[in-house]
């Protein structure tokens, strides 16, 4: 199956604006949601990252329909479906959405076929048996229309889930950790599979999960979640290689941070004192305004940075350090570096042969390392 | 909004109503009696005055009554709650279960009604008669043993302790076996890792955390005890032991005139001390920090007990021997034989007893009907009722779905004596007149049972993840549609589990059914009770096989239909 990359169009599917919602238990209340704003556009894969407890199963849930908010009110289609103001809030099955379900929802009673055929059959569509052939058939699951849920494999069941959702045809599909019950082997594969029906089906998607690589696989747009709130909105992209918080920035992928101060900004550069020594960084709008004197934090990837065992003495932007540990993985290799009482991690493709214990060569290029702003760190 | 949502809505309207209905009716049947029971006793004639206690504690024979029945209760219970434990351990955590057995094990008791299974007793047990003791004598004398005694009499305070116990087993049994289920073993294998033995594992880690539902047991079991009828009308009567519910019974029947202030001032008692019971759990349970229990039962690796395993089974057989295959056997020889002989006849055995009870007397006959109709329809309300019930406490946590809760499980901490006493003062009389009618027993069964079932249909509804549910909607389903075509359907195995549970119990049910049946609509138990104290024993003995065997039908047809529904939908 060839990838058609269709872009999202622009129109808004899914309009959440200022959504809340709190957990009230005997002895405490928790804030699941806190006033929760975003867009889904048609045709887009939005995915929600962020750690468990972050509120992202409630939004998915509020959307659907299975959680009620607080406050806040949700579209889709044009279609106000919640709204706490006016009082709105229309039962899950009169949202016209589909959903795969982290333990898939399978009904153990009913066969594979039967099970697909349900959605289709509520909404009174015609030419069920059609409907429910191509979506086995885009699963490649064709065969297995006659059997029960129980009588298949953990990826099995997977698509099928899969199946269902997609045979209704609806504008959007709600995702709800679908790929964390399945091995690493299974996940890539339906990971992948998920991807190419996405592009070339082109429904909308909601996506929750934890996994900040299945993340940046499958979305057009990521929105990190943090405590209930949007950390962060942007391409798999924007938010890897320009976080604009600490959190985010730490929640994908690793990352050293070394707090810096600015002692010279000119010709688009800043020079940093650090504890390293002298650095220096090209800056880029989106880092914010910076004067000489202010503190920031430094965030830099391991793999952008690279090392050498020797080096041309008065390098700017190279620092010696003592090689502590050496990890080779085969693809790449990993490194920690020590200078006196901080550690780096750095990645590294070319995978240099250095002994642990022996002094090594750090260079950071100035053109991909990014300044956070003290108040963001 | 469209058509669709707004039906959606109309039948939550019919849903909450109903289960406003139920909690409304419900609380109405239990505070209705119990108020009326403490106004007769203190206010008899609109006054206040405690004459009715007097003439309770000038008797001499309280004092008595009250020890006796304190002996065999406190006896019977901790056996009975320690053997359930055991046996439910055995049964779901090591290797000593096996295939259908374990399954049935709790079941098995049910089958017989309690009055037969006492009965049965007497007949193998009995100091001249029982079967077992006239072999005793016989091996003795032909030891050259001459005027050897009974090797035990069933009528004493012993046996009355021996056969409550093996009634009150079941109930123990099924709460912590519940518990044990949905232990999370990992708990026990990380246990098992850390390097503790099995036993220690036991001690240290299941037990501590099945302890709430030990006490949970242990209270039902006292609660079953205290009100437990049939053993001590059928043995303590024979020893002249009496106990407090058999003495409220005489006291209302036997009597003349009949004394219904003292009855009502002992139920009143009865509820006291269950109610003092109750609270004592509820606060040491309350104070314990007691870790969840959650994960739901995956494939765990089962306790290997070696060559105990043997020792166990044993165990587990000889609670099946003694609750039904030794009471049962003794009651199909007393039916086969003309009346009650210690030995064996071939020539005058026949079936004529079980014509007898079944076509000609009409009073078992209409009794065989009346509690199979009783029974089946008994029991398909209370399930119905429970899943409504169920499917509302899940989909709306508010104050409504907590006060349906504890209302529903409120019969469960009122003796079933207080229940039949309470509803021969009101239901039975003016304005109602509902004394000795199909519908006061009906009533009286739905209510002293709805606890039961909605424990069962929670556990029904417990076994599907709230995700199948939520699923359905998604797609599209109304809350009728989910119900109909998914909650109900993957419910339906537990349900029917529950229901014959429900049937079984109400085929045997004597407490209630001596106090309110009577001529009019006459009913297995009490017929049963009835035929003992005029002394047809091989009649009794039909009636009580014929029980067993029906129950046996039922529950095997229901078991195999179940399992019949599930094999279709497993590999």
């Amino acid at each position: 199956m060839m990838v058609n990359a269709s872009p999202p169009g622009t129109k808004a599917l899914v309009d959440i604006a200022g959504v809340s919602k709190s957990f009230r238990s005997r002895h405490s209340t928790v804030t699941a949601l806190g006033d929760v704003s975003m867009l889904v556009q048609e045709g887009e894969f939005v995915v929600l990252l962020g750690p468990s407890g972050c509120g992202k199963t409630t939004l998915l849930r509020s959307v659907a329909g299975l959680e009620k908010p607080d406050r806040g009110r949700i579209e889709i289609a044009g279609r106000t479906v919640f709204d706490s103001a006016q009082k709105i809030a229309v039962p899950p099955e009169n949202r016209g959405l589909s959903m795969v379900f982290q333990s898939y929802a399978l009904w153990p009673h009913m066969t594979v076929f039967d099970n697909i055929a349900y959605p289709l059959r509520n909404r009174k569509r015609p030419d069920v048996k059609g409907h429910v052939g191509r979506a086995l058939e885009m699963v490649r699951c064709g065969e297995l229309a006659s059997r029960y849920p129980g009588q298949l494999s953990g990826g099995q069941q997977q698509r099928v889930a899969l199946a269902r959702a997609l045979a209704s045809g609806d504008q959007l599909i709600l995702f709800d950790e679908p790929l964390s019950n399945v091995d690493a082997k299974v996940r890539e594969a339906v990971r992948f599979e998920l991807l190419n029906l996405q592009r070339e089906l082109g429904f909308s998607a909601l996506y929750v999960t934890h996994d900040q690589s299945e993340a940046t696989a499958l979305a057009h747009k990521i929105v990190v979640m943090r405590q209930g709130a949007v950390a962060q909105i942007g391409t798999p992209r924007e938010v890897y290689e320009r976080p604009d918080s600490r959190y985010v920035a730490s929640f994908l992928g690793a990352t050293n941070f070394l707090p810096v101060t600015v002692s010279r900004i000119g010709n688009g550069e800043a020079l940093l004192d650090t504890e390293l020594g002298a650095l220096v960084a090209r800056l880029d709008a989106s880092m914010g305004e910076l004067r000489p004197g202010d503190r920031a934090l430094a965030v830099l990837r391991p793999e952008k940075l690279s090392l050498a065992p020797q080096s041309a003495a008065g390098q700017p932007n190279v620092f010696k350090g003592r090689l502590q540990r050496s990890i080779y993985l085969g693809a790449f290799s990993e490194y920690v570096v020590a200078f006196g009482d901080r550690q780096f991690f750095v990645q590294s493709m070319e995978s240099p042969e250095i002994a642990e214990g022996d002094d090594v060569y750090m260079a950071v290029d100035k053109a991909k390392l990014r300044l956070l702003a003290e108040e963001d760190a | 909004m469209s058509a669709a949502a707004t039906s959606g809505r109309s039948w939550q309207v019919i849903f909450t109503v109903a289960v406003f209905l139920v909690v409304a009716v419900t609380t109405f049947i239990i505070v209705y009696p119990l108020g009326a029971m403490v106004a007769r006793v203190f206010f008899p004639d609109g006054h206040f005055t405690l004459d009715a206690f007097g003439a309770v504690f000038s008797d001499a024979a309280t004092a008595e009554i009250f020890w006796n029945t304190a002996i065999l209760v406190g006896f019977s219970t901790t056996a009975a709650v320690a053997i359930g434990t055991l046996l439910a351990w055995l049964n779901e955590r090591t290797d000593a279960s096996f295939g259908l057995m374990s399954e049935l094990l709790p079941l098995i008791p049910l089958l017989v009604p309690l009055i037969a299974t006492a009965i049965g007793w007497v007949f193998l047990l009995a100091p001249t008669g029982g079967f077992i003791n006239v072999f005793w004598r016989w091996l003795a004398s032909g030891m050259g043993v001459q005027g050897a005694g009974p090797l035990f009499n069933i009528y004493s305070m012993k046996g009355m302790i021996f056969v409550a116990t093996l009634c009150l087993v079941p109930y123990g049994y099924l709460i912590v076996a519940a518990a044990l289920r949905n232990l999370d073993p990992v708990l026990e294998e990380a246990s098992r890792i850390s390097g503790a033995s099995p036993a220690r594992t036991l001690v240290r880690v299941t037990l501590p955390l099945v302890l709430p539902a030990i006490g949970a047991a242990f209270l039902l079991t006292l609660i079953a005890g205290v009100a437990l009828f049939s053993v001590p009308v059928v043995i303590g009567s024979g020893a002249r032991i009496d106990v407090v519910s058999v003495r409220i019974f005489r006291l209302i029947y036997s009597s003349y005139p009949p004394r219904m202030d003292v009855a009502l001032v002992l139920s009143l008692m009865l509820m006291a001390f269950v109610q003092v019971a109750v609270l004592l759990q509820a606060s040491l349970v309350g104070r314990g920090k007691h870790a969840r229990i959650g994960g739901r039962g995956q494939k765990q690796a089962l306790v290997e007990l070696g060559r105990g395993r043997w020792i166990a089974r044993l165990l587990m057989w000889l609670f099946i021997v003694s609750t039904t295959v030794l009471p049962v056997s003794s009651l199909f020889l007393v039916s086969l034989q003309p009346y009650w002989l210690p030995s064996i006849n071939f020539h005058t055995l026949g079936f004529q007893h079980f014509r007898t009870v079944l076509f000609e007397n009409s009073l078992t006959s209409r009794a065989f009907v009346n509690s199979l109709l009783l029974s089946s329809v008994g029991a398909t309300i209370a399930i119905f009722v429970g899943a409504i019930v169920t499917l509302f406490i899940e989909r709306h946590a508010g104050v409504v779905a907590r006060i349906a809760d504890a209302v529903t499980a409120l019969p469960a901490a009122i003796p079933h004596t207080v229940i039949g006493v309470g509803f021969l003062l009101t239901f039975a009389a003016a304005p109602f007149r509902l004394q000795g009618t199909f519908l006061m027993l009906l009533m009286a069964y739905l209510v002293m049972y709805l606890p039961q079932a909605v424990r069962s249909t929670n556990a029904a509804a417990a076994q599907i993840g709230r995700d199948l549910g939520e699923a359905s909607q998604v797609c599209g389903a109304t809350p009728a549609k989910t119900f109909f075509r998914i909650s109900f359907p993957l419910m339906l195995p537990g349900l029917m589990a529950g229901w014959i549970v429900l049937f079984s119990l109400i085929m045997g049910e004597l407490t209630v059914s001596a106090l309110l049946g009577s001529t009019r609509t006459p009913v297995l138990g009490q017929v049963m009770l009835d035929l003992w104290d005029g002394g047809t024993f091989p009649q009794i003995a039909a009636l009580a096989v014929a029980v067993t065997v029906v129950n046996t039908l039922v529950v095997a047809g229901v078991l195999s239909l179940n399992r019949r529904r599930q094999a279709r939908s497993e590999a």
